[in-house]
């Protein structure tokens, strides 16, 4: 089959412009000059775009109409000689705002072009493009469009679309899709992104329109890592303490065993820490896990993990990138205070059925998309299943052995386009896990999500999205160690949202974001059955928890000038939770426990327990120093009404969530942020400082042996914490060469303080402490060394300082054995971190019209085989304290995957 | 006994665990220790001990000596408890079970630190103690117990091994004065009683179950082939009722120092205690002082009840050197690890061995039969 060639769509037919048929204008130039005896000198590749009118007149006000708007001018010289150029005009008064700016090319002045018949190439970049019509109102007009991949239909995002000689440059969205102003008149388009070919439009702006864009790849770029989308994006965009993956770069970091893996990839990040290897949680910014939302195509995953944690659960090949907002969080974004993640998924090559097949020790993948009878219909499906089992008969322990692990996940993901202005998206994601300890217990958790999703166009400025869905977490314990004690233990979330996001620009300096969204929450917090009727054990279901979050939000993105820009958004949540409940009351001003229970009130189904409500403000602002140089502010606020009730270190699959409720405030937080970038050099380099500081309030924390699992009553047991965090991120990056990567340095420091004197009892006497993903120091380094098209190595290697850990100070007798005594929370820190990984990618030829593509990877995990302490714990052996420390990833590990491409 | 948490290492392949340098610290040895209950019922005996906490690995423990140590009632007669050295307090007592119940301790530095009063637990009798032999031979026990009032739900459980050994050859001889001569029937050193106190205490609970029952609480394992069961076997399980608050505190001295090692580790926790020093509120106590009786029972297990279970170490055999009479009795003054074996009944000689090979004492026990044997 032959490739389609891509087919631009514009606004205007003028289908002559693409055949190398006489223009318009030559027409008329060739009437002219006969009607007048006149000689035309022009250049037809800037005049094949000329729309002729009928006029009629003397030879200068047919031209003047004619060449009106298109940032042409003309002049007639005594030897009836017609010049036709661009530039500012010689004789005739046209608007002076026509070409108050700079001209859209490098004319040097005023240039006759003399050549009489220049052919213009086929190629779209030799062309004109005619925007809107003529007529229009005002000196400039709004071009807006999608940028797609060549190949594959896929939008690109966070391009940077500029027209030269303006100011004007905006980035496209998640979509691809930008709006950007521009002056009337003739100009040049500049689209780039990296690791494409850097396309470029000559325009002739006459009005409001259309103008879609293919990047192809840069076939070279192979000698480049694709690591952040936009090369301008860190200095001139208003986003900051944002982080950008592609997924290409994702795959270019070693990972365990093979499995490439998104959520371990962003620690290489700076602001982004865990408080082990091979933890499902990760921490941003020193705050802590639960504070992360993880959308994936706007699904909130809750365990995002296979395995304990081991590895994430969403497939890397269905993924584009991903964006870490890690301060300055979009007013349209909310619900967790410290970090959002938003992993996007490929919409599917709308050009061709694709497949790719990906075989590593532990898991196998395939996924396939491709277009469903036209391309405007896309789909997109990948799934991965394990066959860990094996290795579990290798272990020693014949706990191990006699145990059994089985995880999938599966993403299905189809997108329509019924007209230039309706798109809908349809996504599913299903990933489950089981695992069986000993053939008598069994753990299982899944995740089921499903969105759909509808954009609308309604002019080139103003768009809608409209999205709806449910996610489902949930997760079950099968009990069998005893037939009296056999149970079954359940928890389960669900949540059904919809959200509305309006975006309106209606010019360059101005872009407003406004929406709405509606989160209904339905929990259940546990359940406990007996697993038969032989079991002793009492059934115990707790009282599920309802609440609604509406959330309404307004911003407004302002470029005040040249240098100053502003963004000042406001997000307002309003959440209530209700009945059905029946809940204690307790005497006020006294801890929460058993003896201070005054009565018991209930709520009829439906009644509402408790509202809390509350702005959010995202402000900042952006100062231009110079084109290469920035500095940027940011303060934002926010508010979470879902908490994770946990006292691990490490996030357990079994964790569960609690919402807000008369007893458990919502979660709120603040952060004060401040930027500088800069681009050294011309070769995309950039580096960067960003500094914070952070406040969080009511995060939980537990009382000594409080009960966590089934607990009614787990307002007795929590405490309020209260946190604080500050750091400075520095982060060189280089995106381009045969050696790319990233090199950063992160000081973070995170502390909590517990001190309410009603709970009943405090931390470390009250006093600030660090908290457990407390590492000051963290320094890490990415790199990529392409030695041919087909070869390349990559290197990650991170150096943390140990986390805080709460160590034994002293012993002493009790219960017929020595006992530790510890020291406060957290006073002492485990040995420092350091790790290396190294992989080396092989890859068979590129000819692209080959259909199978098969490449390796070889790499060995922690080449220093440095046995990182994951925990260092203490025992009572034979009657003496002994220490230990636990290392997971204790040796270097080989690993080889081979991945298969059909195309 | 419920525990949704996976206490795995998931360690795949490579994770491993290796012993770990603490680091230099400075021990507090403010921290006053306190064990014990006030045993409530009829000649409850009431024991505290009382120390100080020591540095990691510091070689001696630090007694707290020369305190005042009682027991009060809530608007009534107060019971000291005698120092009776080694930081030990004790007294057989019968305290009133319907009464609140206290302990106040004024350490020799004039502070004072007391618990709150409490009413006594009530502790259901223990229902059997039961045993299994598992596939691999070891035998496990269990304790079995219920509360028909559905009352006490958290249990603490501490028990007693007894088991009688013998020593390789039955020396009905000894060696006096430098003659071999018959020994005194109640000066046997053949057979002996082991005793070994629970190298930790035990704790459950029936909060999820619908009745108050404890059934199949594992209590231990003997392995296959210890020596406990050469003969026979005993075991005395103390079973003490304790409130929600005891219960927790235990649960927290366990974990905080058994239970740990895995990924989901929880923090260690700060110990709840109820005992508070009431002049300095700057002095740490650690220690949970519950009110309550004990309950306990004892049994016993045969050799012949389990299978094959062997009545001696084969690997320990012991050799023996015979000789006449005489020259046993040169061998013997001149080597005093030896002592008498057996009589050669053919001949007339002895059999001389090693003195462990005789002398059950020297292996652990002691050769006074217990009362309850």
């Amino acid at each position: 089959m032959k490739k389609i060639i891509p087919i631009l769509l514009l606004s205007l037919p003028f289908s002559s412009l693409f055949g190398q048929q006489k223009s318009p204008f030559d027409s008329l130039a060739q009437v002219l000059e006969k009607r007048f005896d006149v000689h035309f000198y022009y250049d037809a590749r800037q005049t094949n775009g000329l729309d002729i009118i009928p006029a009629a007149g003397k030879l200068e006000e047919i031209l003047s109409k004619t060449l009106e708007g298109s940032g042409l001018g003309f002049h007639i010289d005594t030897k009836s000689s017609v010049f036709i150029f661009r530039g500012s005009p010689l004789f005739t008064p046209l608007s002076p705002n026509f070409f108050s700016k700079t001209p859209a090319t490098d004319n040097k002045g005023i240039e006759v072009v003399q050549q009489k018949d220049v052919t213009t190439s086929e190629d779209t970049e030799n062309k004109i493009y005619i925007i809107g019509t003529k007529g229009g109102s005002g000196n400039s007009a709004v071009i807006s469009g999608y940028v797609r991949d060549a190949r594959n239909g896929e939008p690109i995002s966070a391009a940077s679309v500029t027209i030269e000689g303006t100011a004007a440059g905006v980035s496209t969205d998640a979509f691809g899709f930008f709006s950007i102003t521009s002056p009337k008149g003739r100009h040049l388009m500049k689209v780039s992104s990296i690791g494409m070919k850097e396309s470029t439009r000559q325009l002739n702006v006459q009005g409001n329109g259309k103008l879609d864009l293919e990047m192809n790849e840069e076939i070279r770029s192979l000698k480049t890592a694709l690591i952040v989308a936009n090369k301008q994006s860190n200095v001139r965009g208003m986003q900051m303490g944002v982080e950008r993956l592609s997924i290409r770069s994702i795959k270019q970091i070693p990972a365990v065993l093979g499995e490439t893996d998104i959520l371990r990839s962003l620690q290489t990040l700076p602001g982004v820490t865990s408080v082990g290897e091979g933890t499902a949680g990760y921490n941003v910014r020193g705050g802590g896990a639960d504070q992360n939302l993880l959308l994936l195509n706007d699904m909130t995953i809750y365990n995002p993990t296979h395995l304990f944690g081991f590895f994430s659960a969403v497939d890397p090949e269905v993924v584009r990138g991903l964006e870490l907002y890690k301060s300055a969080i979009p007013e349209r974004l909310g619900g967790r205070i410290s970090s959002i993640m938003d992993v996007s998924t490929k919409d599917g090559n709308a050009k061709k059925i694709t497949a790719t097949a990906g075989i590593g020790p532990l898991t196998s993948k395939f996924t396939v998309e491709g277009p469903v009878g036209s391309e405007k219909t896309t789909f997109l499906a990948g799934g991965r299943t394990t066959y860990s089992n094996w290795f579990l008969k290798y272990l020693p322990d014949a706990t191990f052995s006699r145990s059994s692990v089985n995880f999938s996940d599966l993403m299905l993901h189809m997108a329509h386009e019924f007209s230039d202005k309706d798109k809908i998206w349809l996504s599913g994601y299903i990933s489950s896990d089981l695992f069986r300890l000993n053939q008598d217990s069994t753990y299982s958790y899944a995740n089921k999500n499903f969105r759909i999703k509808w954009k609308h166009n309604f002019t080139s400025k103003f768009y809608q999205v409209f999205s709806a869905g449910m996610d489902n977490y949930d997760y079950n314990v099968k009990g069998r160690n005893n037939p009296k004690d056999a149970f079954n233990l359940n928890f389960g979330m669900q949540q059904w949202s919809a959200k509305t996001d309006f975006k309106y620009a209606p010019n360059n300096k101005q872009e407003i974001n406004f929406g709405a969204q509606h989160i209904l929450y339905n929990l259940n917090p546990g359940s406990q059955l007996p697993a038969d009727t032989a079991s002793l054990v009492s059934s115990k279901i707790l009282q599920p928890e309802k609440a609604t979050e509406s959330t309404i939000y307004l911003g407004d993105q302002y470029r005040l000038n040249n240098k100053i820009s502003l963004q000042v958004g406001i997000r307002y949540t309003f959440y209530r939770t209700f009945g059905p409940r029946t809940s204690y009351t307790y005497k006020t001003g006294l801890p929460r426990n058993t003896a201070n229970i005054k009565g018991t009130e209930s709520f009829e189904s439906g009644e509402t327990i408790q509202t809390y409500h509350g702005p959010e403000y995202r402000i900042s602002a952006r100062y231009l120093l110079n084109t290469r140089t920035s500095f940027k502010l940011s303060y934002n606020t926010l508010r979470q009404y879902i908490h994770m009730i946990t006292n691990t270190t490490a996030l357990s699959p079994t964790d569960i969530w609690k919402l807000s409720d008369q007893f458990i405030k919502p979660q709120f937080g603040q952060q004060l942020s401040l930027g500088f970038y800069t681009q050294p050099g011309d070769k995309g380099d950039e580096f960067s400082v960003e500094a914070y500081y952070k406040t969080s309030n009511n995060y939980l924390d537990y009382k000594s042996g409080a009960q966590l699992v089934l607990n009614g009553n787990i307002e007795q047991d929590v405490l309020n914490t209260r946190g604080k965090a500050y750091g400075i991120e520095i982060l060189y990056k280089k995106p381009m060469g045969k050696l790319n990567g990233w090199l950063s340095y992160t000081f973070l420091r995170s502390f909590l303080q517990v001190d309410d004197p009603i709970a009943g009892e405090v931390i470390n006497k009250g006093n600030f402490y660090p908290a457990n993903f407390d590492k000051p120091h963290i320094g890490s380094l990415v790199a990529n060394y392409k030695f041919t098209q087909r070869f390349s190595i990559s290197l990650t290697s991170t150096y943390s300082t140990g986390r805080p850990i709460t160590y034994p100070i002293g012993v002493f007798n009790m219960g017929g054995a020595q006992r530790v005594y510890y020291s406060e929370r957290n006073a002492f820190r485990i040995p420092n971190f350091f790790r290396t990984d190294l992989s080396m990618i092989l890859e068979n030829n590129h000819k692209l019209t080959q259909k199978l593509h098969g490449s390796w990877t070889f790499g060995i995990y922690n080449v220093t085989g440095r046995d990182n302490p994951y925990s260092v714990y203490f025992v009572t052996d034979s009657r003496q304290i002994r220490g230990y420390q636990l290392s997971i990833f204790a040796s270097a590990i080989p690993f080889v995957t081979f991945n298969l491409k059909f195309r | 006994m419920i525990r949704p948490v996976p206490l795995i290492l998931l360690l795949l392949l490579t994770g491993c665990t290796k012993s770990f340098e603490l680091p230099e610290t400075q021990p507090d040895n403010t921290v006053l220790v306190v064990e014990g209950n006030i045993q409530t019922g009829v000649s409850g005996e009431n024991t505290f001990t009382l120390s100080r906490v020591k540095a990691l690995f510091a070689f001696d423990d630090i007694p707290e000596e020369n305190a005042l140590v009682e027991i009060k009632q809530e608007n009534g007669p107060r019971w000291k408890l005698p120092h009776q050295g080694r930081g030990i307090y004790k007294s057989r007592l019968q305290l009133p079970t319907d009464k609140p119940l206290a302990l106040q301790i004024t350490t020799a530095d004039g502070k004072i630190y007391e618990t709150p009063y409490q009413q006594a637990i009530k502790t259901p009798e223990i229902d059997s103690i039961t045993f299994k032999q598992e596939q691999s031979g070891d035998v496990k026990l269990f304790v079995h117990s219920h509360d028909d009032q559905n009352k006490t739900k958290n249990y603490k459980w501490t028990f007693t091994e007894t088991w009688e050994r013998r020593a390789w050859f039955q020396g009905l001889y000894e060696f006096k004065n430098g003659n071999i001569v018959p020994r005194a029937p109640d000066d046997q050193i053949y057979t002996c009683w082991n005793t070994a106190e629970a190298p930790s205490f035990i704790i459950g609970n029936t909060n999820d179950l619908s009745v108050d029952v404890i059934s199949y609480q594992p209590l231990g394992t003997i392995i296959r082939p210890s020596e406990k069961l050469f003969i026979r076997y005993s075991i005395l399980v103390k079973q003490i009722g304790l409130s929600q608050e005891a219960y927790n505190y235990w649960e927290i001295l366990k974990k905080n120092t058994e239970l740990t090692g895995t990924l989901f580790d929880p923090q260690p926790s700060k110990m709840p205690t109820n005992i508070t020093c009431t002049n300095d509120k700057s002095k740490e106590a650690i220690g949970y002082i519950s009110v309550g009786n004990v309950t306990e029972k004892r049994i016993f297990i045969m050799n012949s009840e389990v299978n094959l279970w062997p009545s001696r170490n084969e690997s320990a055999a012991c050799d023996a050197f015979e000789f006449g009479k005489f020259q046993a009795e040169r061998f013997l003054s001149q080597n005093p690890i030896y002592l008498p074996a057996y009589f050669i009944t053919a001949g007339g000689g002895f059999g001389v061995a090693l003195r462990q090979c005789v002398d059950c004492r020297l292996t652990g026990g002691v050769n006074i039969k217990p009362d309850f044997w």
